[in-house]
């Protein structure tokens, strides 16, 4: 490959790769407030892995240990 | 489930890993102080023949405070947090328990072999990776053993949810296994040089020129990323939600601004090269980055002042709140200055100048040297089970430090602005005004208040490591653990 086509390839490599990226991102942006807005799920519960962490408070999502 | 009722956390390792923070510190920092002087006062270089050297003691500073003081800060933290956010004892498996204490040992023994070496000379001379080949290997071992006890803790937890802050520290192990293995391909000379005479300690980088700066500063500005944000982050997003007994404002900003900061961040390090002979699109896109990079940056570091509102009153009565909000504050600060460097017209006046240590320090002595100090406080009554012996002694280490940190910066950042222009600054005729000495003479009582802000600092470290050893062995017992603001005397 010539070093200007490399160079064009790099250059949309890098273009689409970022947008690709920022589509992803922006959509798990809305996904995760779309997901609290409509109760689905709510991510501000989490706080409480902090607030509750003794070894004896009851875990928050329980795991299964076998 | 098995019953936990007398399950407990172990903080063996935590204990172990908070000394070696406190004794590293001492050691960076004191270093860090002998070469501010010297800097201003160049006759102290002389006083230990080699050994006592600028050029001797500034990387040992570096790696002392970088990979001794900090990483074990981390360490320690780790140890904690994992345990309380997983819901896992280190007591349930001897397995993550032996290899938690090897990974103490093997780290401990490689930075005191970090001091002995580089004290000798024995440097790569790149840096934050000057350490020669051995002990890069020795590195890989601890921090393969610190992933080994990191997902063999989580495999082991009793509670689903995995906590914000874990997914920092793994951000931090898995970025930094990557970097350091592709920074630190070297080849041992020994091995390959013949008969020509060759130290076993000596070996070269596999790449050369260009690559090689690339490479360095994909893994130097990576670094900053690694060690001194991430993990930082992770320790905030803990502590301060903690000691205030305050959910954090918004736990989707905490994701969100997690994985902008973990795209971003990789692109930035072609700022340390601008103007260099890197091709000029990387060097546009590591200024582009590193504005962008504000972004996620302020998204955790508001998240963390809002998580504070309506309780700004404990900023009035607890000295570890203080620590924690200023350096919050400060790591706004810093990454609002390090984007304004990258910017390549700032940066044609900044670079090389002292602006950049100066950026550099309100970083590390604001942002993650407070830090660490509150989160071994906060720590503190819990594993030793006795209460912090003296607020007044932590209150004024407070103002001490924060006193020191201001001296610094501002110090330097006149230093590096005027050292810039000064540099730059020629006559209708084209003809420089001024010589290099001119710049010294200029620049000489900012070194000198340098030096006495990071006096104060230290100082202020001194009593810190008082009081933590006071806490420790005399401290009034506590029959019971606090939950949230941690008691003191
Ligand atoms: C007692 C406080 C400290 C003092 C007085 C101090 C002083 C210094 C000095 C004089 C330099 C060399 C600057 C130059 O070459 O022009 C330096 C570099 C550096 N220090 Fe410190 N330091 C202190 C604490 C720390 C801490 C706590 C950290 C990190 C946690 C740190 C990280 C660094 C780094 C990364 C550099 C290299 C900067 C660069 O290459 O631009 N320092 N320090």
């Amino acid at each position: 490959m010539s070093q200007e086509a490399l160079m064009t390839f790099a250059g949309y490599g890098k273009f689409f790769l970022t947008l690709f990226i920022f589509i992803m991102f922006y959509g798990y942006a809305y996904s995760i407030y779309k997901r609290q807005k409509t109760g689905e799920r709510d991510f501000e519960k989490y706080s409480n892995l902090v607030l509750n962490d003794s070894l004896d408070s009851p875990p928050l999502e329980p795991r299964d240990r076998k | 489930m098995q019953s936990n009722a007398q399950l407990e956390y172990d903080y063996s390792v935590v204990k172990l890993f908070t000394f070696a923070t406190i004794l590293f510190g001492i050691i960076g920092m004191t270093i860090g102080v002998i070469i501010a002087f010297q800097l201003a006062f160049p006759e102290l270089s002389n006083l230990a023949g080699e050994y006592g050297t600028f050029s001797r003691l500034r990387p040992l500073h570096t790696n002392g405070v970088a990979f001794g003081f900090t990483l074990s800060g981390i360490f320690a933290t780790w140890y904690y947090v994992g345990q309380r956010t997983l819901k896992m004892s280190l007591k349930e498996s001897k397995f993550l328990m032996t290899v938690a204490k090897l990974h103490f040992w093997l780290y401990f023994i490689t930075i005191l072999l970090a001091v002995v070496t580089l004290i000798l000379g024995y440097t790569t001379s790149k840096e934050y990776a000057e350490l020669e080949w051995p002990l890069d290997l020795l590195v890989v071992v601890w921090w393969v053993l610190w992933g080994v006890s990191m997902f063999g803790m989580i495999g082991l937890r009793r509670e689903r949810a995995i906590y914000v802050s874990i997914w920092y520290y793994m951000s931090s192990f898995l970025a930094v296994a990557m970097l350091y293995l592709f920074n630190n391909m070297e080849v041992p000379t020994f091995f390959w040089s013949g008969d020509a005479p060759s130290s076993l300690m000596h070996s070269i980088s596999m790449y050369s020129g260009t690559n090689d700066a690339l490479v360095q500063w994909w893994y130097g500005h990576n670094a900053v990323a690694f060690v001194f944000t991430t993990p930082i982050i992770a320790i905030i997003y803990y502590f301060l939600p903690k000691e205030s007994g305050q959910p954090i404002f918004s736990y989707k900003l905490s994701v969100l601004a997690f994985w902008g900061l973990m795209f971003v961040y990789l692109w930035a390090g072609g700022h340390h090269l601008l103007y260099s002979t890197v091709p000029d699109w990387m060097q546009t896109m590591g200024s582009a980055m590193s504005v962008v990079l504000i972004l996620p940056s302020w998204g955790s570091a508001i998240n963390m002042l809002l998580t504070m509102k309506g309780e700004w009153q404990q900023l009035q009565t607890s000295p570890l709140i203080k620590f924690m909000i200023l350096a919050s504050t400060f790591y706004m600060l810093s990454t609002i200055e390090g984007p304004i460097q990258a910017i390549k017209s700032v940066n044609a006046i900044a670079h090389f100048t002292d602006w950049i240590p100066g950026h550099v320090h309100d970083g590390t002595l604001g942002w993650v040297g407070f830090m660490i100090i509150a989160s071994l406080y906060h720590m503190a009554p819990r594993i030793y089970k006795r209460e912090l012996y003296s607020k007044k002694l932590m209150d004024t280490q407070f103002w001490l430090q924060t006193t020191g940190i201001v001296l610094y910066f501002t110090s330097m950042w006149i230093a590096g602005i005027t050292q810039g222009m000064m540099w730059r600054a020629y006559d209708d005729y084209g003809s420089l005004l001024y010589s290099f000495i001119d710049t010294v003479e200029v620049l000489h009582p900012y070194y000198t208040l340098r030096g006495i802000g990071g006096l104060f600092y230290l100082i202020g470290f001194f009593m810190f490591a008082f009081n933590m050893y006071k806490t420790a062995t005399s401290g009034r017992v506590l029959d019971k653990e606090p939950a949230n603001a941690s008691p003191m005397a």
